[in-house]
């Protein structure tokens, strides 16, 4: 049960809540996912600056993010460190879930009838092997997020903005919003 | 045959296995409008990414004959991802959009990769298990029983067999049990049993002989009930059987696990039914009825729940009983009577149903092929009643035999005992000397070896001796009551009544549930 616990713990905690999207929300949300990037602060400049928020589109070497409502940054591709883009949430909560569930009757059962304890146990071992085994793919699994360098490319990355296609030429990206806290998708 | 000692290693590697190595992963891709598809299932989400920064998610879609068109239903967000609609139209769910493709950038859709399967997998293993444990909970007098059971190869394979002394509950009922081995293999020079303690039981065993008869001529050899043995010839199935659901010549014509049986009465256990089962007849020999047979899981239940009435007493009852109280024996003994075993009739020349035995051995684990010896006739069919308990036997097999003639065993002693693979001489001693039983404990597990005579192929038997002592689960202490367990003894006929609603609550899954929550160490 610990196990259970522990792994379960492992999940995205440094993203805000509205943007931790489940799976079906990661297939229609209308948003960007989050992304945290690492930047050189300044031409030249060694010092590094981290910058969260929702990742809006990339156009001309220029990453522009939403940090916060009405206000986006604009940033240097070249000034890209390293960048986390979270495209949904981490599925070893979901699994410990499940693994309690199926578990929770054989764990009552050898509670309530020591004398069987074992046989009760033996019952829900099976499903208790795969659930945390799973949980500990999931939790030590990297596969709800895409970091960059390791692995992806900036235009990979693009691929979860709000604006995939580029940004659109008539708007002002400063009049956009984050996604609300509690907002669902509809 | 080697033993698979790395079983449950591999099965953890499957599970493992199952589970998956990779986490789940969001495929998000892009087309355009020119090169989309319609969908090949429903609620695939598409997103349309318009021009303008306006987004489209939709869930039920198609694109026009022409391509320049995709309609469908959803959502429609502006860029700033307000839930809007065009100039003046509200959108509601289920308004259908019609999105011209000069009008949209992109078309995203995403496919969830290395979650439903495993999500799936999960399932498929937990939900029966947490279930079975839920069922085990609710009615654990119907999980986890068995009986001292024996194990011999079919095909090659550990295969439960026999069970010994089902009903010798206490040292005052301990008896001698003979059990056909209908599937052994030939084991060519040597015999192995397996012998386990798969219950929370105390086994205490005086011996297991194997008794061998040498095969002649296509004769086989069966017990009666009171433990003769006769070799048969020529033995011919039923023409017709009918019991209280109809036909059931199928289930019991061969001896191959297929059961014919019914559920118990809801009113009360001990209502009987009758199967009619007639035979063409066999020349002037003497004649035998072959029936293969075990009980349901009804006699275990009610000995529990009895058991559980008896309470924190239920030592005390055990032991008035074994130091002579023969006036408490008798009162279990017909709690059992009014269930009763199978009562075999046959039809004299007078068209009346005359009683020519009974098969009355308990379990349920291992059926059991008995020889009832008929009376001589003249008639040109013969016409068997069964009467038994509703929903208390499993008839795997009913057949006509000629009767050759009475035989004697060859019994053969253990003469190696394993005991978790290791050499036992302790255990070995004890089962060739009938004074000092062989006691087992739950999980406790034996090999048995017997070397078998050269030369010969034979049929086998196992012939054991024994009682065993059925251990009082602390949960089943709460149900003590000893009005209750008073009643059940000195109104066994009205206890069935009482008892019956109850078990035919638990009586549909029981026997299944049984099988699969059996902690069997092989």
């Amino acid at each position: 049960m610990a196990v259970i616990l522990l792994t379960a713990c492992r999940t995205t905690i440094q993203i805000p809540d509205a943007y931790n999207f489940s799976l079906r929300e990661s297939k229609t949300t209308p948003y960007g996912c989050w992304t945290i990037l690492s930047v050189n602060s300044g031409p030249n400049l060694p010092v590094q600056e981290k910058i969260a928020g929702e990742l809006l589109c990339m156009k001309d070497d220029t990453i522009y993010v939403l940090v916060y409502d009405r206000m986006v940054r604009p940033i240097d591709f070249g000034s890209v460190i390293e960048a986390q883009l979270f495209t949904h949430k981490n599925q070893a909560g979901t699994y410990a879930t499940l693994t309690t569930l199926f578990l929770a009757p054989a764990l009552i059962g050898a509670l309530i009838s020591t004398d069987y304890a074992g046989e009760f146990l033996s019952l829900g071992i099976p499903g208790a092997i795969m659930g945390i085994s799973r949980m500990i793919v999931e939790g030590g699994s990297n596969k709800y997020m895409l970091i960059y360098p390791h692995k992806n490319s900036l235009d990979n990355l693009n691929q979860f903005s709000r604006f995939p296609a580029g940004k659109p030429l008539a708007i002002d990206l400063n009049q956009l919003t984050l996604k609300p806290p509690g907002e669902n998708n509809r | 045959m080697k033993k698979r000692k790395d079983f449950p290693g591999l099965f953890l590697v499957l599970l493992v296995f199952l589970a998956g190595c990779s986490g789940t992963r969001l495929i998000r891709s892009f087309t355009m409008p020119e090169m989309v598809n319609n969908p090949t299932k429903n609620n695939q989400y598409i997103k349309i990414h318009l021009k303008d920064g306006g987004l489209y998610v939709l869930d039920d879609w198609k694109i026009t004959q022409s391509s320049d068109t995709i309609i469908g239903e959803g959502e429609f967000y502006n860029f700033k991802r307000e839930h809007i609609g065009n100039s003046s139209v509200i959108l509601e769910k289920n308004y259908r959009f019609s999105i011209p493709a000069n009008e949209i950038a992109l078309v995203e859709s995403n496919r969830i990769q290395n979650h439903a399967g495993h999500l799936a997998a999960l399932s498929i293993v937990g939900v029966p298990t947490a279930l079975f444990s839920i069922y085990c909970i609710a009615n654990p007098k119907a999980c986890f029983g068995s009986c001292p059971t024996f194990y011999v190869r079919e095909k090659g394979q550990w295969s439960m067999m026999a069970e010994g002394f089902s009903s010798s509950i206490s040292p005052s009922f301990e008896k001698r049990d003979i059990d056909m081995l209908y599937w052994a293999d030939d084991p060519g020079e040597e015999m192995s049993v397996k012998l386990t303690n798969e219950a929370l039981e105390t086994h205490v065993i005086r011996y297991v002989d194997l008794l061998a008869f040498p095969e002649s001529g296509g004769k086989s050899v069966f017990s009666t009930q009171n433990g003769q043995f006769y070799s048969t010839s020529y033995i011919v199935a039923p023409i017709s059987c009918q019991a209280e659901e109809g036909d059931c010549l199928d289930l019991v014509k061969e001896m191959d696990r297929k059961e014919r049986f019914g559920g118990a009465d809801p009113k009360n256990l001990s209502q009987k039914e009758e199967i009619i089962v007639r035979f063409d007849k066999l020349g002037q020999s003497e004649r035998g009825l072959l029936i293969g047979s075990r009980q349901t899981l009804m006699t275990t239940h009610l000995f529990y729940q009895v058991m559980a009435y008896t309470g924190n007493y239920y030592g005390s009852f055990v032991s008035e009983v074994a130091n002579g109280n023969t006036q408490l024996k008798n009162r279990i003994q017909k709690l059992w009577d009014e269930l009763g075993g199978i009562e075999i009739f046959m039809e004299n020349e007078k068209q009346k149903w005359e009683k020519i035995g009974e098969i009355t051995e308990m379990g349920p684990i291992a059926s059991d092929v008995h020889l009832v010896k008929l009376p001589a006739t003249d008639q040109n069919k013969i016409n068997i009643k069964l009467r038994l308990t509703k929903g208390l036997w499993r008839i795997d097999y009913l057949a006509l035999a000629n009767i050759s003639g009475e035989e004697i065993p060859v019994r053969l002693k253990p003469y190696e005992v394993l005991r978790d693979d290791f050499v036992d001489h302790k255990a070995l001693i004890l089962l060739n000397e009938e004074n000092e039983p062989l006691v087992t404990m739950p999980g406790d597990r034996y090999e048995l070896k017997y070397k078998i005579p050269a030369d010969c192929q034979f049929q086998y038997f196992l012939e054991t001796k024994g009682y065993y002592l059925e251990w009082m689960r602390e949960e089943w202490l709460a149900e003590e009551n000893l009005k209750k367990a008073a009643f059940a003894l000195y109104f066994p006929g009205l206890f069935m009544r009482k008892a019956a609603p109850e078990y035919k609550k638990a009586e549909p899954l029981m026997e299944k549930i049984f099988w699969e929550s059996r902690y069997v160490r092989q």
